[in-house]
């Protein structure tokens, strides 16, 4: 008996936390009648700042930070001051629905949504869309290439394509034979079908297609069959653990194979791991990161760059982030919400949406803008506007994504950083059709 | 297939490293039935430690022993100040448990902040290489293999071959006709967790040297590994704990090279599985119901 009363309580408790997530659903700042005076309004970060995924909160954040800086200086968005809450997803789906949930239910002057990241996007992008919030994701995820998602924007190159520079560059540096090592998981699996599709075209052999589980102690019968296939190089996305101890035991086995590596080589922790176990001169040898790329230039980025000098420290790391894509880009995001509000005269986020888009297109009957001080005051001027902002020209498709070029790094064990070494243009890449 | 030799030689060390945790896990299991999941970081600490000396110019091996002794002194410690305490007050099985995750998380952030977040790495051997068998071992792989082989030679001439043996094992069978017996039960007690505290050192540090790059967070990945190996192997038994981390190690790297490597430890458990539904006591040891813990 006693049993089964706690049992209807239980039931009755998550019926009524259901119903409240439910009701929660339109946000904070759906439905406000008035937008001036209303509090401070939230970016929601919905990322992975915990586990192995936890790297691309932190790009999240150090774009987040220096947008509400600057827009806050300017004096807020419609009289608003503005601010960045983190909603840990720890990278899977499982964390990130509870997480996307709460962030909708109990945050007030919700205006719009930083993420979410590959890993969570497909369980958490229906629940944003559903509450009507713009979210500005980092999935790399190809099923969302075309996504009709009003709400849905992606300012970096999606994972196929980001694919393809991997595997014309692999060609372009005379190579053949290709092994393929990511670690299991949807952020770095994301790439690999595109991967095995575009090697054939590029007239590349996958000699080996390996998923590895990540954080295992050894690696050893991993390195011997791939070795056993004699690849000419090893394409690759890792964390820093796993890679550290895979091509660490693949340099004791004598396999001093060429790597070409996605983006998560440009982390200074990934770095770290991998010259420690490979020594910095081997990796600075046999290592091409590719990397999505805009130039680091123009006033847009000046004032980005600007700012997170002036805010280095406490979670903001100005000499990691500086020329980050996803971070440049998040702090646009943010620009670019803070000007569609301006725009429209509302934090609603059903008003103000069509306006972002609207924001970053340009036309022959705007005035281009660089900062959101120069943005609010061409709208003051009545002016229509476009934004190129710290990520330079965004060229948004139909969509709300951006194709993109990419570069290609080396590893300089004097400074311990990467170096520009050349570009992979978007043309190249666009060639590389999959039928 | 010519993969084959070089993988069983694989299945060996991984079984080495597990077989050294997965023993002293199940030691001081078996004696006080506490599920310790703080063992994890009782590892990582030690094999920090061993970081520590190491990286003052002393050998990882003197590093080691430094880390075995501190992982000793650590279990005792946990055990006097903080189980036996709870276990006084009236905890238990179920409490405990949750204690010991509390513990996981303070060693571990204590770890992290003393640390810091970055990656590590000994100053050790690299680069020599022996074939044996047809088999190419790294110096540390050897080494490793060769510790795990002592320890548990060591360990089984504990367990057989001594009065404290005895006395463990009548305690791990039955503490309370133990007690009637005779036994120094409290006594014995302090050695099970000094004895686990040290193989959870020198299995961190050998975790740590294969790994290449470690951080704090290297052991806590391992610890569902270690408690699959003692659960297969009949929880409490030290002989059970080497088999299932041999029988462990041998399908994660077989699984490897045949199947996907993406599932290898997921393999495990599907053995794990399939031996329990089988055998629920474990391949070798009596089944450890309604057991009470120890002080």
């Amino acid at each position: 008996m006693t049993t089964r009363v706690t049992m209807a309580r239980l039931s009755a408790t998550a019926t009524l936390v259901a119903l409240v997530a439910g009701c929660g659903g339109g946000g904070g700042g759906g439905g406000s009648s008035s937008s001036s005076g209303v509090g401070t309004l939230v970016f929601g970060e919905l990322m992975p700042f915990t586990g192995d995924q936890a790297t691309e909160g932190g790009q999240v954040t150090n774009g987040c930070q220096p947008a509400i800086a600057v827009i806050n200086k300017a004096g807020g968005v419609l009289g608003n001051k503005v601010t960045c809450q983190e909603f840990d997803t720890r990278g899977d789906a499982v964390d990130a629905v509870p997480a996307a949930q709460k962030m909708l239910a109990t945050t007030t002057n919700l205006v719009g949504v930083l993420g979410p990241s590959t890993a969570e996007a497909p369980a958490t992008e229906p629940l944003l869309q559903q509450a009507n919030m713009p979210m500005f994701s980092v999935a790399g995820d190809p099923q969302f290439d075309k996504s009709t998602d009003p709400y849905f924007y992606r300012f970096t190159p999606a994972d196929d394509l980001a694919a393809k520079a991997l595997a014309l560059e692999a060609k372009n540096l005379g190579y053949k034979r290709v092994a393929v090592v990511f670690t299991a998981g949807d952020s770095a699996q994301a790439n690999v079908p595109s991967l095995q599709a575009v090697a054939p075209i590029l007239g590349l052999q996958i000699t080996d297609a390996l998923s590895i589980t990540p954080n295992q102690p050894s690696y050893r019968t991993e390195v011997a069959k791939l070795l056993a296939n004699h690849p000419d190089v090893i394409i690759n996305e890792g964390d820093p653990q796993s890679d550290a101890t895979f091509f660490g035991q693949l340099k004791e086995a004598g396999g001093n194979i060429p790597m070409v590596i996605t983006a998560v080589a440009t982390f200074s922790d990934w770095q770290n791991a991998m010259s420690t176990a490979m020594g910095s001169a081997v990796l600075a040898d046999l290592m091409t990161v590719i990397d999505p790329y805009t130039p680091t230039e123009g006033e847009g980025w000046q004032v980005f760059n600007d700012t997170l000098k002036g805010l280095h420290g406490n979670g903001v790391d100005y000499k990691q982030y500086n020329a980050d894509i996803y971070s440049r880009t998040t702090y646009d995001a943010c620009i670019a919400m803070a000007l569609a509000m301006t725009a429209s005269n509302s934090i609603d986020p059903k008003t103000y949406n069509p306006h972002i888009a609207d924001i970053l297109t340009p036309g022959s009957d705007k005035t281009t803008v660089h900062t959101y001080q120069e943005g609010l005051d061409a709208l003051k001027a009545s002016k229509k506007i476009y934004l190129v902002g710290a990520g330079g020209e965004l060229g948004l498709n139909q969509y709300h994504s951006v194709a993109g070029a990419f570069e290609t790094q080396h590893y300089d064990p004097a400074t311990k950083a990467l170096v520009h070494v050349g570009v992979i243009p978007n043309d190249e890449l666009k060639a590389l059709s999959l039928g | 297939m010519s993969l084959i030799l070089p993988t069983i030689g694989f299945s060996l060390i991984s079984a080495s490293i597990l077989a050294l945790a997965a023993v002293g896990f199940t030691l001081q299991f078996g004696v006080t039935n506490i599920l310790n999941l703080a063992f994890a970081e009782v590892m990582t600490s030690s094999a920090f430690v061993a970081y520590w000396v190491n990286s003052r110019g002393i050998s990882i091996w003197i590093g080691m022993l430094v880390a075995g002794l501190f992982g000793a002194i650590l279990s005792l410690l946990i055990n006097r100040w903080l189980y036996r305490p709870f276990i006084r007050s009236g905890t238990r099985l179920f409490g405990l448990i949750i204690v010991s995750m509390g513990l996981a998380l303070i060693i571990q952030n204590g770890v992290l902040a003393i640390t810091g977040p970055g990656f590590f790495t000994y100053d050790q051997p690299h680069g020599l290489a022996f074939d044996v068998a047809g088999i190419r071992f790294t110096y540390t792989e050897l080494a490793i293999l060769l510790i795990a082989v002592v320890a548990m030679a060591a360990v089984h001439l504990l367990l057989t071959r001594t009065r404290l043996g005895k006395a463990m094992r009548a305690c791990s069978a039955d503490s309370a006709l133990a007690r009637c017996s005779g036994v120094p039960t409290a006594r014995v007690v302090d050695i099970a967790w000094l004895l686990s505290g040290a193989l959870a050192g020198i299995a961190g540090v050998t975790l740590f040297m294969n790994t290449t790059a470690f951080s704090v967070t290297t052991s806590g990945d391992f610890l569902v590994v270690i408690i699959a190996a003692a659960i297969l192997g009949g929880v409490g038994d030290a002989y059970g704990a080497m088999l299932g981390a041999l029988i462990i190690g041998f399908a994660t790297e077989f699984s490897a090279l045949f199947l996907n490597s993406a599932y290898k430890t997921a393999i495990a458990f599907v053995i794990l599985v399939v031996v329990l539904l089988i055998r629920p006591q474990g391949v070798r040891a009596a089944f450890a119901a309604a057991r009470e813990v120890q002080t």
